[in-house]
């Protein structure tokens, strides 16, 4: 079958790939972040010549877009990435040109690599292989370090396989699960937009040992505890809100946090494979305080959060794909279509996001070069300021990405943490 | 290393102001900015990629229209045929032009606003003059009328611009029914300017007359009664 053959000339896109080639727009990009902060200043050259070495390891992302008559697909193309130094606004639209343009782009600055993926190809578990079989390959380079242990990072002699770029969503989809409830309206942020093209990041680093202690003092994980300070500053904004804004003060708050499927399901994808849940505090039932939200939290992890639930998604989601009706629209016509119902329906049912990578490694021997890690979400219209955490060498970083330029939400999110006794670093690309 | 005082969280040594608070962060670096910088100054590549594809557009269709009136031009020069229609084409010609680069959004908004009223009243009249039409049909109506929806237009325009990040189910409502009000009234005055001679308004008083309730009711929900006006009506009503 064409689906084995590593060297495949054809890439159908995965089940959250659809949708995001769909919805994408010049405000919407579907384009995320991951940086890389060094000890020192990066050697363009270096990082091209590792570029050019990986590359082949992932024929799956050595891909461009193209166009079908009824969906986007992609091409395998045999051109070779540039990197590029950075000087537009992060997570600039990919635009496709034919054979030329790829799904991710990889830029430097001073002493920071940047990775940005297309979210059509891969998640954040996806982007994060890559990202670290570059910066191995880079330090090998530059410094002819091999490492002992590549960790999570590609091997770069082993032979592809197939199952890294298996569109897990169908192989696991199993047929005639109910779909799982449909969501309620929820709070959206009332901030003005940034002008299109633009977007800000704000990265707050807070040491992980206290933040650790403090989740477990609550008897919760560490994404938990986040997410219940999130939530908080969230309540706490909508409470100063002026009376006359009396109905958003009963609204419902939810946050779109994304499960890798992969600790669930015995997948090794690099590409999308993750499903999302939306927990949630009704304000109308009156003010929550911390330990009511991590239980709120806690609880709907424990409900919902197993694979039988799961379930559920995968299969609205794949058997929506499946769709004969769906399928048979012409692709300008899904693309005329696609945003304005994504608008609608897709992104009302969260007033945020928060997604946690998890703890990040670099072999031990690369340990003194790399000094931090930071990973920011796609921007979107709707859900104006997102989160992405992430954690490498005992440091958190926070990064909110938005295409507001309010602060008010970080700015009671990090008093919060300040307040407990954390020391906050601040860095933004906010003039 | 460099502390915002007011909200105490670490910030880039060469910031002026907490990217948090907006709180002025004393320079200590003595002018040693931007070389510390994490991010690079942005270049917003949108107009640029926005206004290319724009201009790709607007060349298609000013070539479609320049074709046009050369065909038409030599139809009319070499063939004796129905000339009056000639003309119509090319009045029509030129007005789906200007209206696509009116629309297109190469001006200012109130300037591209104005040009579609202007090219308007000229295809107007130059129709009136192709046609040779004794009644004055051009100054009794079209113009009045074309006049009377550029103004009410951009009342409409002024009003949305100033209540549009205010509820939209009361504030769009409301500013329509305006819309139509005034543009009833000004039809209907100028119907019976020309048929009756004078001003006198019937129907549209009607209209006017339901829409501003509809209005008020809409204003009042969102708003809702003052206090003192509710205390006062309770007691005029004995509730």
């Amino acid at each position: 079958m064409a689906e084995k053959n590593p060297k495949k000339k054809f890439y159908s896109l995965d089940n959250a790939g659809v949708l995001y080639t769909a919805i994408a727009s010049s405000r919407m990009t579907t384009v995320y972040r991951m940086t890389v902060e060094l000890s020192e200043a990066v050697e363009p050259m270096t990082l091209q010549n590792a570029l050019e070495l990986i590359i082949h390891r992932f024929p799956y992302f050595q891909v461009t877009l193209k166009r079908g008559f009824f969906w986007y697909y992609y091409e395998h193309t045999e051109a070779i990435p540039k990197v590029e130094e950075e000087t537009y606004y992060p997570c600039k639209t990919m635009r496709q040109r034919q054979g030329k343009t790829f799904p991710f782009r990889v830029l430097y600055y001073k002493k920071y690599i940047h990775v940005e993926f297309n979210h059509s190809i891969c998640d954040g578990s996806g982007g994060l292989a890559f990202l670290q079989t570059l910066i191995i390959e880079y330090f090998k380079r530059l410094k002819g370090i091999i490492p002992e242990n590549i960790g999570k990072a590609m091997d770069l002699d082993a032979e592809v396989d197939p199952g890294e770029f298996e569109d897990s969503f169908k192989v696991y989809y199993e047929e005639n699960v109910p779909p799982p409830p449909s969501s309620k309206k929820v709070f959206h942020f009332p901030f003005e937009l940034l002008d299109k093209g633009e977007y800000l990041l704000l990265t707050g680093f807070v040491p992980v040992t206290p933040m650790l202690a403090l989740a477990k003092s609550h008897g919760c994980t560490l994404t938990q505890f986040i997410l219940a300070l999130y939530f908080e500053s969230i309540q706490e904004y909508i409470i100063g809100l002026p009376i006359s804004e009396n109905k958003k003060r009963r609204q419902r708050i939810a946050i779109n946090v994304p499960v890798d499927l992969r600790r669930m399901f015995p997948s090794i994808t690099l590409r999308n494979f993750f499903i999302s849940l939306n927990p949630e505090i009704d304000l109308a039932l009156g003010y929550y305080t911390r330990a009511e939200i991590i239980e709120q939290i806690k609880g709907y992890m424990g409900l919902y959060m197993n694979r039988k639930h799961i379930n559920r998604y995968i299969s609205r989601n794949v058997r929506n794909q499946q769709l004969i009706f769906l399928r048979i629209i012409p692709l300008w016509v899904k693309k005329l279509l696609m945003p304005v119902v994504y608008k609608r329906y897709g992104e009302r049912s969260y007033t945020s996001g928060l997604s946690n990578l998890g703890v990040v490694t670099v072999p031990e021997e690369l340990r003194p070069y790399v000094k931090s890690f930071e990973v920011f979400p796609p921007p979107s219209a709707e859900s104006r300021l997102k989160m992405v955490t992430v954690s490498y060498d005992n440091k958190l970083a926070l990064c909110f990405g938005k295409t507001t330029s309010e602060t008010v939400i970080e700015k009671l999110f990090f008093s919060k943490i300040r307040q407990l006794g954390i020391p906050v670093k601040i860095e933004t690309n906010k003039r | 290393m460099a502390y915002c005082p007011k909200c105490g969280v670490e910030v880039e040594d060469d910031v002026r102001s907490c990217p948090l608070c907006d709180f002025p962060i004393p320079d200590v670096n003595e002018g040693r900015h931007s070389e510390d910088s994490k991010y690079p100054q942005a270049i917003n590549t949108y107009d640029e990629d926005h206004l290319g594809k724009k201009n790709k557009a607007f060349f298609s269709i000013t070539i479609i229209a320049l074709s046009m009136v050369v065909i038409i031009g030599v139809i009319y020069l070499v063939y004796p045929w129905n000339h009056v229609l000639l003309r119509y084409i090319m009045v029509a010609d030129f007005c789906v032009l200007a209206m696509v680069f009116f629309s297109m959004g190469y001006l200012h908004p109130n300037y591209n606003f104005l040009g579609a009223y202007i090219t308007v009243v000229i295809t107007c009249l130059s129709v009136y003059l192709i046609s040779g039409s004794q009644s004055g049909w051009f100054l009794n109506f079209a113009l009045p009328i074309a006049t009377l929806l550029y103004l009410d237009v951009s009342l409409f325009r002024f009003i949305f611009k100033h209540t549009r990040h205010k509820s939209q189910f009361v504030f769009i409502p409301s500013n329509l029914i305006l819309f139509v009000i005034v543009l009833a009234i000004g039809i209907d005055g100028i119907i019976s300017l020309n048929v009756l001679g004078s001003v006198s308004l019937t129907w549209s008083l009607i209209m006017a007359v339901a829409g501003t309730c509809i209005i008020i009711l809409l204003q009042t929900i969102y708003h809702r009664i003052p206090e003192k006006t509710r205390k006062m009506m309770k007691k005029k009503m004995h509730v």
